[in-house]
């Protein structure tokens, strides 16, 4: 009893597998053709091009006799059978086909052939199956799949004949390889969940791009996969390479940091600005530039010649970042005229995390930097065509200035630095063109200058130059040092000559207090308190040189009052 | 996991622990467990309760239950074989998309992420 329901069950399911075989080879085209015409139709409201319908026409064509031979190759064992029959029977071939055309009639021996046939018929075609499978796995994953296509499609083989050969045809295939095959991708999805990146773990399309990525690696038919290094996001090179031309529903997927956002690109064009986190990409499309959204300061040094001529080295400093600020009306309606591409972009439009951005001035900046090249014709990067922009405009500023000014500025105010003046001039000058490309410039300016020596290359006229500037600043300095001195000189005289009138009036003072206390006060008595002040006074002086000197001068003076000599005069 | 993270930082450690993992890997086997006991359900039906319809007595032979059961053998080494396919393919992908250093073992990682317990601690 359970025998004959299997059998009739395997016998039903041998029809269906053929039959839906036909089905899918016949509706191929007829999905192609009507997609096609919603397509043209979607385009001919954009863009209408006349001969489209031609093409799909022809294309259509193409496809029919295409699946026809598919179809043929699909009903090979019936066909074979047809034949064997025929020519057993003694019936051209020829002439069975025409009375299956016109009258739809099958001969009941032929259709009893078939059935016999029927469980080896559909081994062949699963044997066919497989070959394509096998095959289109090796074409399509062969070059980024290293060996993992051909584990995917001889397992998958394998698992699909094991439960068709031993456990019971369809019954097997049904209840065996299928469940395993169903645990087998279900697995995969909950180690797709564990596995890949997510922007957000909960978001069902996000999941879903995640098995389908970890799926399609596992054929070795992905789409290339980037991890951005946090420090070297300018080599965007794929961890896991892929080929995005493959026609296949595949993913690719850009992994950046919080602080980076991705441009991307679809064929030649440009498709949109993604991120931060993980960014999945389709059909054609791949990351061609990455945005760091941190501040960025970049130094360099550069050729400038003044308004006098004179040509030397200036290193210029700049930081910037792309912008993050909400513009008021004004900045808006003027860096819209500058760049229509900002339409809209008076916010940021990203304002979850840390580093806010707007994908319309991302979009910008890209726009006015993808266009140039830099030195040996590679990619030109954003930040460094800002830091071109900041050179550019320090070379513009500085050539309007004389050696002078890079000194003294021209408005010569208390504590008015000329370096903060040319700063101002660069970061004004160089703002409004930088913002215009998403790019908010925080600090612009020239922190040293340097003049080649003698070995440097600087010209014959600039060395006149400079050395003519030198000498007016040595003139000045000369001019100045002397009047200084002079200045220094005379405030010496003055203070000498009123220390000595203060001493001799002291003294005076002194002698006067003597003779008041006693007229008939002896003048060695005198002249002995006079020495004594004069020592208090020496030890009084702090300088240890001068105090030795007038030591010695008070010895002298001693001696000269209290030697006989001076005894002799007294008397 | 808990998504969006906490926005305290002291909050994050404790944002994915080893219970959650545990209580995942619970979900993923119960899934797992039920679309392999409906399978089994479908094929009881299959064998056993349309033949009771077709014969109208019910029985189920000591040796049909025991060929069910060796039959289940086979189908349970494919699936184990299956498993670790996946497995394989996960650990390809980890080590080559986030090279991480020689001494990590990626399968490590995964079982961790995926049970909640890495290998060198199940030994």
């Amino acid at each position: 009893m359970i025998n004959g329901v299997l059998n009739s069950a395997n016998n039903l399911l041998d029809f269906v597998f053929f039959w839906g075989g036909w089905l899918l080879v016949l509706e191929y085209p007829i999905v192609f053709f009507v997609k096609g015409i919603i397509k043209i139709n979607k385009e001919k409201r954009k863009n209408p091009m006349p001969g489209k319908i031609g093409d799909l026409f022809f294309q259509t064509l193409i496809l029919v006799i295409v699946t026809f031979v598919a179809g043929i190759v699909w009903s090979a064992p019936e066909i074979f059978l047809a034949l064997r029959y025929s020519l057993s029977q003694g019936i051209p071939p020829a002439l069975l086909v025409l009375d299956f055309i016109l009258n739809f009639n099958i001969p009941p021996a032929l259709v009893s052939l078939w059935t016999t046939w029927l469980w080896l018929s559909t081994l062949i075609r699963w044997g066919g199956l497989s070959l394509f499978l096998y095959g289109a796995a090796r074409y399509f994953g062969k070059s980024n799949g290293e060996g993992r296509w051909r584990y995917s499609a001889i397992g998958h083989i394998a698992i699909i004949f094991i439960g068709l050969l031993i456990f019971n045809r369809w019954i097997g295939f049904i209840f065996i390889s299928l469940p395993i095959l169903v645990s087998y991708y279900f697995t995969l999805y909950n180690l797709a969940i564990v596995t890949l990146p997510a922007s957000n773990p909960d978001d069902r399309d996000e999941r879903w791009k995640r098995y389908v990525a970890l799926v399609t690696y596992a054929w070795g038919i992905q789409f290339p996969m980037f991890a951005v290094d946090g420090h070297a996001w300018k080599k965007l090179e794929p961890r896991i390479p892929g080929d995005i031309t493959g026609d296949l529903a595949a993913t690719g997927l850009v992994w950046t940091r919080s602080h980076q956002v991705a441009a991307i690109t679809g064929g030649t064009k440009f498709k949109r600005i993604d991120g931060p986190g993980v960014v999945y990409t389709g059909l054609l499309e791949r990351p061609f530039q990455i945005f760091d959204l941190r501040l960025q300061t970049r130094t360099n040094e550069i050729d400038v010649v003044s308004k006098d001529g004179v040509s030397f080295k200036a290193r210029v400093m700049t930081a910037f970042r792309l912008d993050p600020e909400p513009w008021d009306k004004q900045t808006y309606e003027k860096l819209r005229r500058m760049n229509p591409i900002l339409r809209g972009a008076d916010k940021p439009s990203y304002t979850l995390g840390s580093f806010p951005f707007s994908h319309l001035r991302i979009q910008a900046t890209l726009g006015v930097t993808s266009t140039k090249a830099a030195a040996g014709g590679t990619l030109l990067f954003w930040d460094q065509w800002a830091l071109n922009v900041v050179e550019d405009t320090a070379r513009k500023v500085i050539s309007q200035k004389n050696l002078d000014e890079l000194w003294r500025p021209a408005e010569d105010v208390r504590f008015a630095n000329a370096l903060d003046a040319i700063a101002n001039e660069i970061k004004a000058n160089a703002m409004y063109t930088l913002r215009s490309a998403g790019i908010l410039v925080f600090a612009a300016r020239v922190v040293n200058f340097s003049f080649p020596g003698e070995q440097g290359q600087v010209d014959d006229i600039s060395k006149q130059q400079i050395a003519t500037w030198g000498s007016e600043w040595e003139r000045r300095r000369s001019q100045i040092l002397s009047e200084a001195q002079a200045e220094s000189e005379r405030t010496q005289q003055e203070a000498r000559a009123y220390a000595e009138s203060l001493l001799l009036n002291s003294i005076a003072e002194g002698l006067q207090k003597a003779h008041d206390i006693d007229e008939k006060l002896p003048r060695y008595v005198i002249a002995m308190r006079f020495l004594s002040s004069l020592q208090d006074y020496v030890h009084k002086q702090t300088d240890e040189k001068s105090m030795e000197e007038l030591q010695n001068n008070l010895q002298e003076w001693q001696e000269q009052f209290l030697t006989d000599r001076g005894r002799g005069k007294k008397r | 996991m808990t998504f969006p993270y906490p926005e305290k930082l002291e909050d994050w450690q404790t944002a994915y622990t080893r219970d959650m993992a545990y209580d995942d890997s619970i979900k993923y086997g119960t899934n797992l467990a039920a679309m392999l006991g409906f399978l089994f359900a479908l094929a009881y039906t299959f064998f056993c309760v349309i033949p009771f319809f077709f014969s109208r007595s019910y029985s189920l032979p000591l040796s049909l239950l025991l060929a069910m059961l060796v039959a289940l053998v086979p189908p349970a080494l494919l699936f184990g074989v299956m498993q670790m396919a996946a497995f394989r393919v996960a650990s390809s992908f980890l080590a080559e998309f986030y090279r991480p250093p020689e001494d990590i073992d990626p399968k490590d990682v995964i079982n961790n992420r995926f049970y909640g317990v890495s290998n060198s601690r199940r030994r």
